[in-house]
């Protein structure tokens, strides 16, 4: 189920939110309740992935158990439990994507298995190693069955995150105050989940349409449409990813749990470094803390240098797990060198640029990958930077830039136009959406914190 | 709070970020520095785990970052 569709809006959330909150009358376990409602959620879309999701739940339930009681073979059972999430991660989202790539490299015919891909699985399988690694170093002690199921499976982050931990859910689950509807939180979370509606359904998808268009026809694009389609592109994805955390999080925050936040106006960055600490902030903690510290400090020689290599395979993994193409490889490596050089001015050159070119240079460095990110084939992503940067252009094409069927569909429709424009202005301009509840929220609030 | 103990802590970021002594105060932390980056900070941690004996979790490292923080996990985990 999606939070945007009608079966979820007018259907799922108001049932959710009346039984869980007057549940009490029945005696029913709110737990248990929110594990039920969460799986008919999860089910909702394809029911051959309820087994796949229940099965890497009990194996890392299986690891907690033999973690928490074994005192000389810990670290080998901490391996094993990490190397089994990432075979069934592997195994149903990378299978066709290696297969594919024996078959060129080797000139082989096997065929692609199909295997089911389980929404989600990339956050669960992250969510299910930060889990063990935190069990390993004692920082999770006592984990009832139930609650770890929870905290996998907890609808409003089960599909596109944020990556939560352990630590920060449970405690707010076995909060019985948080079982008490609370106006407060269901207002403001009302607000934020309608925020994220309005920029899916009224941003991205108008912009989509274009973008969608402007991919399948690069070959018709001219300098400036080429501009035009990558620009609405990276706003698209900004406005879809960001109003589906929206709606977790608001969806969440009327069951009076707070999740992390995951975006503070990543457009406003001033380098690649900012960036990364303002888009997907889950995901870079998460990277962070269970891949780059472990494999840096794991080395004989800390330097710069050997940072720097390690944050390379670090958005190395990270690109190859937005999806199994060479595209998203490319996308995490370009990132990846981008921090490198971003590190190295840093620390040998650091002499003072002006805001807005920063501003300006990692913006459109973010345009850019964001190209990888979009096209179906690397060859598409150079054909359209070669657009946008005059390579491809023949003279008489320059001298005629504003001759484009994609830029006259673009300036005929009124409202791309201007949703472009409201576009560019919520995204440069406008506080997001938790600096706007922050302004109107008591300071007293916990909740104000936590956002 | 433990003065020797907050200088001798000044002392292993200093070494590690090449900040000077006199401008990290009890108060200081990450982002003041840019010198403090992601790298510095696994050199002071593992720095800190030699001098004080003391076991710092890698997801733990990215909380302890400004010198109050370090200074009460220490106490902590004596």
């Amino acid at each position: 189920m999606l939070f945007y569709t009608l079966p979820y809006l007018a259907f799922f959330l108001p049932i959710t939110l009346a039984i869980f909150f007057y549940v009490n009358l029945l005696k029913v376990d709110r737990k248990l309740l929110l594990i039920f409602l969460s799986l008919i959620f999860y089910a909702w879309w394809n029911v051959y992935y309820l087994p796949i999701i229940i099965f890497s739940i009990l194996i890392n339930y299986y690891f907690y158990k033999k973690i928490i009681i074994e005192k000389q073979n810990k670290k080998k059972l901490l391996i094993l439990g990490i190397f089994l999430n990432i075979l069934i991660l592997v195994v149903f989202k990378y299978t066709d994507f290696i297969i594919e790539n024996i078959n060129t490299f080797f000139l082989t015919n096997i065929s692609y298995l199909n295997l089911p891909f389980p929404l989600g699985i990339s956050f669960f399988t992250f969510q299910s190693i930060a889990f063990l690694i935190n069990v390993y170093d004692e920082e999770i002690l006592d984990v009832k069955t139930k609650e770890f199921f929870l905290f996998i499976v907890f609808f409003p982050q089960l599909i596109a995150g944020p990556i939560v931990k352990y630590k920060h859910m449970i405690p707010q689950f076995n909060d019985k105050k948080n079982y008490i509807f609370n106006s407060t939180n269901f207002n403001i979370g009302l607000i934020v989940l309608l925020i994220g509606l309005i920029k899916k359904i009224y941003f991205a998808d108008t912009l989509g349409e274009f973008v969608d268009n402007g991919y399948n026809n690069i070959n018709q694009l001219n300098l400036i449409s080429s501009w035009l389609v990558s620009l609405s592109f990276t706003f698209q994805f900004y406005f879809d990813f960001t109003g589906y955390v929206d709606m977790a999080t608001g969806s969440a925050l009327m069951l009076n749990i707070v999740l992390p936040q995951n975006f503070n106006s990543p457009f406003k960055s001033l380098s690649v470094i900012d960036f990364w600490q303002r888009w997907h902030i889950t995901l870079t903690q998460f990277l962070n803390n269970f891949i780059y510290n472990p494999i840096l400090r794991s080395l004989k020689n800390i330097n710069f240098f050997n940072s720097m290599i390690v944050t390379i395979i670090v958005f190395f993994i990270a690109g190859l797990w937005h999806g199994p193409s060479w595209n998203f490889v490319l996308f995490g490596l370009f990132h990846g060198v981008g921090l490198v050089i971003n590190h190295t001015y840093k620390l040998f050159f650091n002499f003072k640029i002006p805001k807005l070119f920063a501003w300006f240079l990692t913006f459109n460095f973010v345009n850019i990958s964001f190209i990888f990110f979009r096209s179906e084939e690397i060859s598409n992503s150079i054909n359209l930077i070669e657009k946008m940067f005059f390579l491809d252009e023949k003279t008489s094409e320059k001298l005629s830039l504003l001759k484009n069927e994609y830029l006259n569909q673009f300036l005929n429709d009124n409202n791309l136009v201007f949703c472009f424009i409201l576009s560019v202005a919520v995204c440069f301009f406008f506080n997001n959406a938790y600096q706007l509840l922050d302004k109107r929220m008591d300071n007293s609030n916990s909740i104000k914190k936590n956002l | 709070m433990n003065k020797e103990k907050l200088n001798k802590i000044i002392k292993i970021i200093s070494k590690n970020t090449n900040i000077n002594e006199k401008l990290i105060s009890v108060d200081s932390c990450m982002n003041d520095f840019p010198k403090w980056d992601s790298l510095a900070q696994v050199r002071i941690m593992i720095e800190l785990e030699k001098k004080y004996k003391t076991k710092i979790n890698t997801s733990k490292m990215s909380d302890l970052i400004s010198v109050l923080k370090i200074l009460n996990f220490l106490d902590n985990n004596k």
